[in-house]
């Protein structure tokens, strides 16, 4: 998978580059996640820009990411996620969980304004 | 998966079998549904669903099962999660700059209902961590 993980103000955004996320990437993701979470990122935020097409293990991959971070102290938001994407994550419910924003600067403000826990 | 023959509705239409469940989805209801103009009956659309399951094969079946019930076991999850933080009165605040959320299946009636009758579970659910 290609991915990089970049810092944004308190925030860590990982910005996955793969246009098709399936299944057999999806450790990759959540171990550099791990990482990231494990060298200190509480403020998470999910770049799907390049992302057209997620399955439905893609969709449990983001909801354990949501709870690495919750059980952490911190949150995670998703970034500019392309139709098809947002389709498939309004239907999984993923959105009612997991704020969804189309702009960076506004993912990054929002985590001043949520619960740290 | 790497099998990419295509099934094909009444209608013509080509769906092209890689894995991508929502394609299918999408094909039902802009062929069947809106083709029809909303005037499609729930036997209309088994018929197509199970038209679209005899031309697969069996490993086809397979992934396409194992896709569709992942989904809606995410989906019943979150539903329940949503609701447990619901009745906590801690929705998580709407974010300024977001897209509206499109109302999505897991917004029906008795999902909802379920989840009012399932508490004990629900609250399970959300504090079991980590899940693998």
């Amino acid at each position: 998978m290609d991915l990089s993980i970049d810092k944004n103000g308190t925030a860590t955004v990982i910005r996955i580059q793969t246009a098709r996320v399936i299944y057999p990437l999806l450790p990759t993701l959540l171990e550099k996640t791990r990482e990231a979470v494990d060298k200190g990122a509480r403020s998470l935020i999910l770049d799907l820009q390049a992302v057209s097409y997620i399955d439905s293990a893609t969709i449990g991959c983001i909801m354990d990411i949501y709870r690495l971070a919750k059980d952490n102290g911190g949150a995670l938001h998703v970034l500019a996620p392309q139709a098809r994407v947002e389709t498939m994550l309004s239907m999984a419910g993923v959105h009612k969980i997991v704020p969804i924003f189309q702009e960076e600067d506004e993912a990054v403000r929002a985590f001043s304004g949520e619960a740290s826990n | 998966m790497t099998t990419t023959h295509a099934v094909k509705l009444s209608t013509g239409f080509e769906i092209p079998l890689d894995g991508d469940l929502l394609a299918i989805i999408e094909g039902l209801y802009k062929e069947i549904t809106l083709g029809t103009e909303l005037n499609t009956s729930f036997e209309t659309m088994r018929n197509e669903v199970l038209s679209v399951i005899d031309q697969m094969t069996d490993d086809e079946r397979r992934n396409y099962l194992a896709e569709s019930l992942f989904l809606n076991s995410v989906t019943y999850e979150n539903e329940m999660l949503s609701a447990y933080v619901r009745r906590l009165g801690a929705a998580p605040a709407k974010p300024a700059g977001k897209v509206g959320p499109r109302p999505g299946p897991a917004k029906r009636k008795g999902a909802t209902e379920r989840s009012r009758r399932a508490p004990a579970k629900t609250k399970a659910k959300a504090k079991r961590r980590p899940r693998r």
